[in-house]
């Protein structure tokens, strides 16, 4: 059986295939090309008739299909280790996209909906890696989980009162961060209990 | 639960990562049952049973709890 250690909020701190590190390299040049091409478009567009339109938008298609193509790689070697990587890489990177480009555009949909495509694949190698673990290794999940959730929920309360006591508004975009890390912390405290 | 698994695997000269492949488990799981860090639910504890050639009483046996009866 594959030694899958858990790590941010599942069973990773896994180490990819060898043969997935140029992949994940590629992938992580892929997604700076089209996130460049991109932002440079979006400028572009708000140019009227800018010679850079095209050129950028092949760009980014080419930085986009680059990635892509690194991740199918990835696919066939069924390296879901690497595959959920690239799927929180590629969250990251695409996360904050849409900002910028001209509201209600075709453009800026795009944009906002891109992300789910690397989450997506994420989501699916996490589960096919869950699916792979052991019992201890589900315990291990399990309670760093439950951490993660406990303290999450004590932050968003916290952060309410505080905001309520007049402190400024808060980002609740950043809870998304908070339960990750502490799920992660949760799992690195719960590995160690039973190393 | 106590048990024998550390003496067991040693009279087979087996390491923790054989028996770890042989019940289909990682090696983490093998070291956490042997240190007593962790009990397996029962089909791992009769798949390791059987592993050694063993009934299950003869690997596990409860620690700090009086057996039904007693």
């Amino acid at each position: 059986m594959a030694q899958i250690e858990f790590g941010i909020c599942g069973p990773s701190g896994i180490r990819p295939r060898k043969e997935s590190g140029p992949d994940l390299i590629l992938m992580g040049i892929g997604s700076a090309i089209f996130i460049l091409a991109f932002s440079g478009l979006k400028l572009a567009l708000r140019a009227p008739e800018s010679s850079l339109t095209f050129p950028l938008g092949l760009a980014s298609l080419a930085g986009l299909a680059l990635a892509a193509w690194s991740v199918y790689r990835m696919w066939r070697r069924e390296d879901d280790a690497a595959l959920m990587q690239a799927g929180m890489l590629g969250f990251l990177f695409f996360l904050g996209l849409h900002e910028r480009a001209p509201k209600g555009s075709p453009l800026a949909l795009f944009a906002a909906l891109l992300p789910l495509a690397p989450a997506a694949l994420f989501a699916w190698s996490t589960v096919r890696l869950a699916r792979q673990a052991d019992e201890l290794q589900r315990r291990i999940a399990q309670e760093g989980l439950a951490f993660g959730f406990v303290v999450s929920l004590f932050a968003a309360l916290t952060g309410t009162a505080l905001e309520a006591a007049g402190l400024p508004r808060f980002n609740w975009a950043w809870m998304a961060a908070v339960l990750v890390l502490a799920c992660g912390a949760g799992i690195v405290l719960a590995n160690r209990r039973y190393r | 639960v106590k048990n024998q698994l550390r003496v067991l695997r040693a009279e087979r000269g087996w390491s923790q990562a054989e028996l770890a492949e042989r019940l289909g488990v990682s090696r983490q799981t093998v070291n956490a049952i042997e240190t007593d860090r962790y009990d397996p639910s029962l089909p791992l504890a009769f798949g390791i049973a059987r592993a050694f050639g063993k009934l299950i009483e003869e690997v596990f046996e409860p620690k700090g709890l009086h057996r039904v009866g007693q």
